[in-house]
């Protein structure tokens, strides 16, 4: 305070409060955060990284719920021959 | 000879030979095709575009195949192929709408509501839902990580980032993916 005063600073008159807002039990949850992230960090496997990460993550299926048309893997195969077939013969009567 | 329980190296000495290529080529479609179709439909959403995309990834493995050096695994070498396939297509999505990063985001989002089986209210959509808000480089890394569980170190080789950077990637989606899902 002093020192201010010295340099003839205003601030002197200004009580040194913190104005920032902190999350609702920040500090109390913060050791456990910190030590999960180094957990996950020394994880051995994507498994044991995330239930460190996210306990809420783990725990969801990963099971993808998006639809995909029947046979599509069965014919994709014979498809994708077709094609590249279709696209060789086109070369070569380019050629 | 039946070739699906070859290893890679197998079957690409079969590839290589023209009287079994095709059959190699076959087994090595029937292998990897559901790992590469969700790596690319969890990044474009939509099936045809998922499909489309694939079937680019398939043919430029078909073209380059032979000369596949195997300095690196055939299944990272796919991956690498797709996830830049997969960039191009999303890259080229922009420039055709000429829309912003953002939109071509919200459209995603569009078409994972627009799924015939979305329902708002199940964790996987959400999940769905979260991960779209991620940039399109850390939804990468997010999902070889989460839904392949691929190794770092593999990873790296894939996305040709550091490890130490991928972590640090992962780690904070899946932060961001956990807030998004706690909010929603």
């Amino acid at each position: 305070m002093n020192e201010l005063a010295d340099l003839g600073s205003d601030l002197k008159d200004h009580d040194p409060q913190n104005i920032y807002a902190v999350p609702a039990g920040y500090f109390e949850g913060l050791p456990d955060q910190i030590l999960n992230r180094v957990k996950a960090l020394e994880a051995t496997n994507a498994k044991e990284e995330l239930t460190y990460l996210s306990p809420l993550l783990s725990k969801v299926s990963k099971e993808m719920p998006y639809a995909v048309p029947a046979r599509f893997f069965q014919d994709l195969s014979e498809v994708l021959l077709k094609k590249i077939s279709e696209h060789e013969d086109y070369q070569t009567s380019e050629d | 000879m039946a070739l699906t329980t070859l290893s890679d190296s197998e079957l690409l000495v079969e590839f290589r030979n023209p009287d079994s290529k095709e059959k190699a080529f076959t087994s090595i479609i029937k292998k990897y095709q559901e790992k590469l179709y969700w790596h690319l439909r969890r990044m474009v959403v939509d099936h045809e575009d998922a499909n489309d995309v694939l079937q680019n990834v398939m043919i430029r493995v078909w073209n380059g195949l032979e000369n596949f050096r195997e300095d690196s695994q055939l299944y990272t070498w796919l991956y690498r192929v797709a996830t830049n396939e997969c960039l191009t297509f999303l890259e080229q999505q922009k420039k055709r709408a000429a829309v912003s990063l953002s939109d071509v985001e919200s459209g995603l989002e569009n078409k994972i509501k627009a799924d015939q089986n979305f329902d708002g209210n199940k964790l996987e959509w959400k999940l769905q839902l979260g991960i779209q808000q991620l940039p399109e480089k850390q939804r990468i890394v997010f999902q070889l990580r989460y839904y392949d569980e691929m190794p770092y170190e593999e990873m790296s080789r894939v996305l040709e980032t550091s490890e130490g950077a991928l972590k640090a990637s992962y780690h904070h989606a899946v932060k961001k993916i956990e807030d998004y899902i706690k909010n929603h």
